[in-house]
């Protein structure tokens, strides 16, 4: 706990560390940081496609699978090739 | 130039005029609750003089419709969302979501009032106030409730030094995290028990009883996704009809 704040609890004691650094950063410098993890993403065969979420309530199933077929592209462009999986 | 393709889309928007709040993952983003955001989504004042100002920019985008409902205005006002999609070279592939009502978000006038301006180089960014981007994080989905409990961590840090009355009145209100409403009830207990009312599980917060408003967290996070997906229901039918016209017309 924190003295200065009268007994109010400290970030560290609620989130994990890896969060920290960003929940500290100023918004302009989290907004350039998630400019280049798009950018990341992207390159290692990432897609602009919507997520594959079942829960949403916009998108039917054909939706879903245009966007599963267009997740596997992007990663076919990047060239990443699945070699291997457990399941 | 994907990379710059976030800042095309926000600078085109900004230049336009139109009136509109960037909001989901990208506000998420900026208020520290999110690391990046496949996409732009923006609330927007659906009147006819707004509306013609988003079709102008679309058209500076290259923007098309990836989904139903088709790009009219009258679809905003029935609450869905019109997705698009850019293809100018700056910004080609990145999606771009509009809504102009949403589920336990006041009126565009009104949640106006409450935004945060940022400034990002020479683009000027409107953003959906963090407390309304809260209420629109209420979802069905299981994905938006940790950005509401990181929204509301961020903003417990940034403030809790010198909280304002609305500061712990929005903790009280909405914080998921067990630690900071126990902290909370003890610094304001009298608040605490006020608010109590609204919010039942406060006072578990006020008994120091971390498992019981575990419990209680829980079951209300189950309340508000069934309440959106009965508030989704009819819209769903609505987007079922009109897949079957677009589907007759093609």
């Amino acid at each position: 706990m924190d003295e200065t704040t009268g007994g109010m609890v400290d970030l560290e004691d609620i989130i994990e560390p890896e969060w920290l650094d960003w929940y500290r950063k100023t918004p302009e410098e989290r907004f350039l940081e998630s400019q280049k993890l798009m950018a990341h993403y992207l390159a290692m065969g990432g897609s602009l496609a919507p997520d594959i979420d079942h829960e949403s309530p916009f998108w039917c199933e054909e939706d879903l699978e245009g966007f599963a077929k267009e997740m596997k592209q992007a990663r076919q462009n990047a060239g990443v090739k699945l070699i291997r999986r457990d399941v | 130039m994907i990379d710059a393709a976030v800042s095309h889309v926000l600078r085109v928007m900004d230049r336009s005029g139109v009136r509109c709040l960037l909001t989901g993952g990208q506000a998420c983003v900026v208020y520290g609750a999110a690391e990046f955001s496949k996409d732009v989504d923006f609330v927007v004042l659906a009147d006819s003089e707004n509306f013609e100002k988003i079709q102008s920019v679309a058209g500076n985008l290259r923007a098309e419709t990836i989904a139903v409902p088709p790009f009219e205005r009258a679809y905003l006002d029935e609450g869905l969302a019109i997705h698009l999609r850019c293809t100018v070279a700056e910004a080609n592939g990145m999606r771009v979501d509009l809504m102009s009502r949403m589920r336990n978000v006041d009126p565009f006038p009104e949640i106006w009032k409450r935004r945060s301006t940022f400034e990002f180089g020479k683009t000027t960014v409107e953003i959906m106030g963090v407390v309304d981007l809260v209420k629109s994080k209420k979802t069905q989905r299981l994905k938006d409730w940790p950005m509401i409990q990181r929204l509301m961590e961020v903003h417990f840090e940034e403030n809790k030094h010198e909280p304002s009355d609305a500061d712990i009145e929005f903790w009280l209100s909405e914080s998921l995290t067990e630690k900071i409403l126990i902290a909370t009830a003890n610094r304001y207990p009298d608040k605490t028990e006020k608010m109590a009312t609204e919010r039942p599980l406060l006072r578990e917060a006020i008994q120091g009883d971390s498992a019981a408003l575990e419990k209680a967290i829980n079951s209300e996070i189950e309340a508000e996704k069934e309440a959106d997906r009965r508030y989704w229901e009819p819209l769903k039918a609505r987007l079922g009809e009109l897949r079957r016209a677009a589907r007759r017309d093609s």
